[in-house]
Parts: C-alpha cells; structure tokens; sequence
C-alpha cells in the first residue's frame, strides 16, 4: 500500500496539481492544489495515510486561487467541493486549514450514511469515548493530550456512527488545537507533531496535530462505544467524574448532531442504541495529567 | 379579554403529518416527532399523555383518567392543573393538536 | 451533448443501465446527478430495476444518504402542508398547491426521490389580501422590503413577494397565476380553478387538474431564467406524462387544453425536450406542428445547453452564451420592452451596489 511518505516532494506536489487521491477512514478525498501550505501539510501530517487506487471517489476538493485580483494582490485562496465554492475567501496562507475545514464540511454535509455527530471520540482497550463538543470546554486540548497517551484517535470533530449496527468509525485525521491549546499540547509532549500554524484565522491562530502512527493504520477499524463524556475544564478543579442523565445526553447530542434532523427516525433509533449502550458524565478538570488519569482508569 | 374555561371534553391528538417516537433512559423519556423535527426530554406526566395519543385520540377527562392510576394519592389535587400545563406545553412544542 | 450529460440522461430513462458502469463512470455520475438534484431519483430507479446489490458499495453509500435528504424533504414538506393548512384552511377558498408541493400532498410520482424548495401555492387574487394576513398572523413574514420589490410583485408579477416563517425558515410563494401579469401568454386563473383535484384529508386544497399539472410544469419551465433546475423539472414532466398519458385520449385532451390556456407552445417545447433525452414514451405520434420551423431549430440548442447547466461537466463550448440567451429570453417573455429595459437596468444597478458593500 502506497502512503504519503512514499512520494517524493516532487511527486507529492505534481499529484496535487493534478488530484491526490487520499484515504481517510471510510472516505477517499480527490485532493487538488497548488498552495504550498496544502503541500505541506499533507507532507508533514497525513505522512502516514494511504494513497487510494481507486477510481472512485467520495468528493472532489480543491484549494485555489480565485480568477480575480486577490490572486495576486494580498492572495487569497477558496475552498471548492466539486467546483462549487461554499465558503468566502481566506488569506492563503490559510490554505491548509481551509482545506480541513473543508473536508469536515463535506462529511457533515453529504455523508448520511452515518449518523455524524459533533464530538471527538477515542478508543482504548475496545471500547471508545465521545466527548461532545460543547463551545470553550477544551475538548479539543483533552482529546490531544488523550492521543497522546495511549488512546486511539479515531476523529477530533466528526463522530461516524454506523446506521446498522451502531459502531463507530475513524477517520484519524489531524486534530484542529488553537491558540494557547497548542503551546499547552506542545508542553504536555515531546511527541507532539505540529503542522504550521495559521495565524488570524476566524478562530484565532490554528495549528494541526499529527495523529499517531497507530491511529493511521488502524483507520478501518471500528469500535463500539464505551462512554460519553462531556468535559470541562474548571480552574482549580480535580478530576471529577459525575453521572449525566441519559436522557439530557440524547437531546445533547442530537441537538449537536450534523445530521440527524435529516436521518429522522433512523437517526433517533441510531442515536437511542448509542446513548443505551454508553455510560454518560460530565467531567470537570483543571489539570491535564489528572484529566489522562482519571481517563486511563475508566477504561481499565 | 378573560381567558375562556377550558372544556373538559376538549379532545387531542399526536400532532398528525409525521410520526411520534419515544425512547425511555431510566425512567425519563425523550420524544421526537419526525415532521416537527425536533427532539425533547419530557415529563413522567407528558410521557404518559403522549403514550396514550399515540394510542388514540383522547379527550381531557379520559387523559385525567389514565394520568389518576400512576398518580399518588397526595398529587392527585394537583393533577387536574398539571394537565392543563402539560398539554399547553406539548401544544406549543407542535407535538398535539386538538382533534 | 457530450459523454457524460448523455450518461446521465441514460442512467434516467434505462435505469437498469447504470448495473454495468465502471467506477471511473460513477465518479463522475454521482457529482453530475448530485448537482442536477437527480441522485435521489436514480437510487429509487435502480433499486425498483432490482439493480442495486449489483452496485459498487462507494455509490449505495452514497445513494442511501442522497436517499434520506430526499425523504427528509417529503417530511418537511408534508409538515409545513399541515401548518399552512391550519392557517389558511379556515378562509374557505380553494388553496391550490403547485408543484412538488402538488406531487407530495397527492403522492404522485414525481415525488418519489424528488428534492423540494420553496412551497407553492395558488389562490384566488380576489382573496389575497386574507391569504397575507392569516400568514403574517401565523407566524409567515415578508423578505423583500423595498418599494420596489413589493411593486414588481404586486404589480406586474403573478404572485406576492415570498414569506418566510420566522421559527422554521421554510418559504412560500403565493400566487395568483401561473404566469405574471405582464408576461406575453396569457392562461386565465378562472380556467385553472375550474378543473382542481382535492387533496384527502384536507378540506379545500387542492392540486391542479391532470392535464394543467403538465401544463403548468411546461409553462414554468420554459419560462425559466435560471436553468440549474431545469432537467429535474424535465424529469418531472417526463414522470407525469408516463404516468397520465397512458390513458387513451389524454393527449389529445391535453392538446386541446392547452389551446384553451393558450399555452401551446410551452407544451409543444415540453414534448419536444422530454422525448429528445428522455425518451418519454407517448402512445400517439406526437406530432405537435412547429408554428415556425426555423425559430424551433435555433431554439432547441439553446434548451439543451440549459438542460446541461445543471453541472459544468455537462456543457459544452457555447454554454455561457446560451444561457446568456435564456435568461434575456425569460424576461423578454415574462415583460414587454418598455418595463423590460428599467427592470434589467435596475436590477444591474441594485447589484453593483451591493457588490460594493
């Protein structure tokens, strides 16, 4: 099987003008692109991912400069899916991150085979935990410091929950860390591999973390769920675990969901299989060393 | 302008155009109509008059009924109050209509 | 037409073709019907054709979730059906519903895999004035402000400017006609309310008759400006001329009907087009006389250019221009010359200015 890490620059970069055809999970994204922060990247962080053979494709995105003045004149690059632009504008050396953000936009948007759901998730010893996104808990710094600590990182955005048999898939991509959160992931491990960082974004600075090795080459395997667990960060706070009614999670997460309007009752039994299933807390913390450990004893 | 009594033979229904679910986590029931779209966490006494318009239509004095079986004996003052509430709510959650 | 729009228009009229196209096809297929609002339609197909174990996975996939949008789609379309229903149902006028909206509400063909929009409704013009106020008190509030918007509707158009509910953000347009006021044909909303179907389970709504149905989607169509919807509008017309004109006389009777409502050319456009790409079967040789034969060669290109736009794939050199000429083309027939040239014009000047903003 070919991987990123097995083209040369020079290769790298002419299939990207032409159209890399890159695996991730489930999906195979028919990349295309010119810009060197794209190039980058997918050189530094999608290293390990493989490069599909296949002759069909799920989207077809692109990364370019407009055929206007902003070509040239404080540069700017867009997003395309299939040729239609969905999103302004960004600088372009915002080109990487518009990229990711894209592709997330093209999962919630067309992927209705799963029931998708905005919340990171992560597997240990079998069995995976969902942490819903709930605005400024830095879910996205815990899920970081988790994948670096012995769990598998099956998404940090964008959970895939099977229809018929309710497991969930990865797509192990890079996790989306921003501002302080990326200096503290920096510090929490030597390990931690980082894309360039973008800089004035709409988020503020934003960086990439590269996934492991281990969660790449497990990005077909599927896992059943263990626990879904809200968490938030609280100066001063011990880790503490509490119980979260079942109920309140369901309306959480559908709420919270990309697509379960558009699932209907599918999406309801899908969802009321995995909340039955899963033990639901929410999960207050302060330190991230506490946070991994109280963590790694749930799932021992 | 003074509100109007509320007749006891009012009769109601499951909001019709889409179907009702329910789903039951320890004790607690969420709902979800598929043509409103939207998802909630009800009440034991809203659950149960959902059940039973899920079941058929019903009228007030027949939800009071079935509601009095799962009633202890000192909420019973209260039920007839409760009721009125919890179809006004279900009502504007667009999940029942009157028949 | 090239390769791939006649693809597509194969995989539309022979469902069970699409058993035997190669990944390398469906990568391009999906895109293409997606865009065009068909993929729903062609899952439908090949599973009623029994062909869908024989599919790559890649498409089932996604095939099934172009499926859910599609029935998410009736689902909302049935509900907000129900709640305008609750605002209007009480007036006592005839409430006719247009459109998808039509082919939902009396499930006929046409729905099955078909993605919806706005809803849209006609009524009596006499009884306009109620049909606004119910909606406003129901929730249903104006989008466009400006004095002159409201007077390009009210005015000169066949229908009042759109609503939008304030919680659920669904739209209805509400009209009085099938075409506007200004526009060169000239069908009478008296003929259209004359020939209803009642919808069950609803007191005084309504669908148009059978033959106006086709008539109206003829009508619609080539009257169009912007033709990014205009082939699942083709495929419409097709279904329903499958699903009526297999009864003796009826296209006689449609004929006949269209020469009532003025609306023959419409008519003779639509026939032309669906058995041109889609091979719609029709029991007697239609053999609808062009009134001028040569304006009928030069328009037909145009048509196929507009039927294609529905992805870039699908068009080939000359596109841009022919849909230029559409769209002047659909103004020149919705107004005459002396309202035509201030339109356009302000318009392009309302657009530069918010260009500029």
């Amino acid at each position: 099987m070919m991987r990123i890490r097995d083209l040369s620059n020079q290769e790298l970069a002419d299939r990207l003008a032409q159209g890399l055809d890159l695996q991730t999970g489930p999906f195979i994204f028919h990349i295309q692109s010119r810009e060197a922060p794209v190039f980058s990247g997918l050189r530094r962080l999608y290293a390990d991912f493989p490069v599909s053979k296949e002759a069909l494709r799920d989207f077809h995105v692109r990364v370019r400069r407009p055929a206007n003045l902003r070509r040239w004149y404080h540069p700017q690059v867009v997003f395309e899916h299939d040729r239609a632009s969905p999103f302004k504008p960004l600088p372009a050396n915002h080109a990487f991150a518009s990229l990711e953000w894209g592709m997330n936009w093209c999962i919630a948007g067309y992927a209705h085979q799963y029931l998708t759901l905005h919340a990171a998730v992560l597997e240990r010893n079998g069995r995976a935990v969902m942490l819903p996104g709930e605005p400024g808990a830095g879910k996205s710094t815990l899920t970081a410091a988790l994948s670096l600590s012995g769990w598998r990182l099956l998404t940090d955005e964008t959970a895939l929950v099977d229809l018929d048999t309710g497991v969930l898939w990865p797509m192990a991509r890079p996790i989306n860390l921003k501002n302080h959160s990326i200096d503290i992931i920096q510090a929490f491990s030597s390990e931690a591999i980082f894309g360039d960082k973008a800089f004035d974004t709409h988020k503020g600075t934003v960086a990439h973390l590269k996934p492991s090795l281990d969660t790449v080459l497990r990005m077909d395997e599927s896992c059943r769920i263990g626990w879904v667990i809200f968490p938030r960060w609280q100066a001063n706070s011990p880790a503490r675990l509490t119980r979260r009614p079942r109920a309140d999670t369901f309306v959480f997460a559908a709420e919270n969901s990309f697509n379960y309007s558009v699932l209907g009752e599918t999406g309801f039994r899908t969802l009321d299989r995995l909340i039955r299933e899963a033990d639901c807390y929410d999960f207050r913390y302060s330190k991230l060393e506490d946070a991994v450990l109280a963590f790694e004893r749930l799932s021992t | 302008m003074s509100t109007p009594a509320v007749p006891e033979t009012r009769s109601w229904r499951i909001a019709p155009a889409g179907q009702l679910l329910t789903a039951e986590f320890d004790g607690q029931t969420v709902v979800y109509h598929t043509g409103a779209g939207h998802t909630h966490w009800v009440s034991p006494v809203a659950a149960e008059v959902l059940n039973c318009l899920n079941r058929s239509i019903q009228d007030e004095a027949g939800l009071y009924a079935a509601l009095s079986e799962l009633v202890s004996q000192e909420d019973m003052p209260m039920l007839a109050g409760s009721l009125r509430e919890t179809l006004d709510h279900l009502k504007n959650l667009s999940l029942i209509e009157p028949a | 037409m090239n390769a791939a729009f006649q693809r597509l228009l194969t995989a539309l009229h022979q469902p069970e073709t699409m058993t035997s196209l190669t990944e390398r096809e469906w990568d391009a297929l999906l895109r293409h019907s997606r865009s065009a609002s068909l993929l729903s339609r062609l899952a439908l197909d090949v599973q009623t054709c029994q062909g869908w174990d024989a599919l790559p996975l890649r498409v089932r996939q996604h095939m099934r979730a172009a499926t859910f949008v599609a029935e998410r789609q009736i689902r909302a379309v049935r509900w907000e059906v129900h709640k305008m229903h609750e605002a209007l149902g009480h007036l006592d006028i005839p409430i006719v519903l247009l459109k998808g909206a039509a082919y939902v509400m009396d499930d006929l063909p046409p729905a099955r895999g078909r993605l919806f929009g706005d809803i849209d409704l006609l009524v009596p013009r006499d009884r306009l004035g109620d049909v606004e106020m119910q909606l406003r008190l129901h929730g249903w509030h104006g989008t466009h402000h400006d004095a002159y918007d409201q007077r390009y509707y009210r005015q000169w158009m066949h229908e009042i400017p759109p609503v939008t509910h304030i919680t659920r953000g669904s739209t209805l347009d509400v009209h009085h006609n099938i075409l506007p006021l200004t526009a060169r044909l000239k069908p009478q909303a008296s003929d259209l309310l004359a020939a209803l179907h009642p919808i069950a389970g609803y007191s005084n709504l309504y669908r148009l008759g059978n033959a106006d149905l086709i008539l109206h989607s003829a009508t619609h169509l080539f009257h169009e400006g912007e033709w990014a919807h205009a082939l699942r509008d083709l495929v419409d017309l097709d279904t329903l001329l499958r699903h009526f004109a297999s009864k003796p006389g009826f296209l006689k009777a449609l004929h006949a009907r269209a020469e009532t409502l003025g609306l023959q050319k419409p008519l003779q456009y639509a026939l032309q087009s669906t058995q041109a790409l889609l091979l719609t079967p029709l029991p007697e040789l239609d053999l609808t006389a062009p009134s001028n034969k040569s304006a009928n060669v030069l328009i037909n290109r145009p048509f196929v250019h507009g039927f294609a736009s529905a992805h870039r794939d699908l068009s080939g050199p000359g596109s841009d221009l022919a849909l230029f000429a559409l769209y002047i083309r659909s103004h020149w027939l919705r107004m005459p010359m002396h309202l035509l040239l201030p339109h356009l014009l302000h318009k392009a000047l309302a657009r530069s200015k918010t260009g500029k903003e």
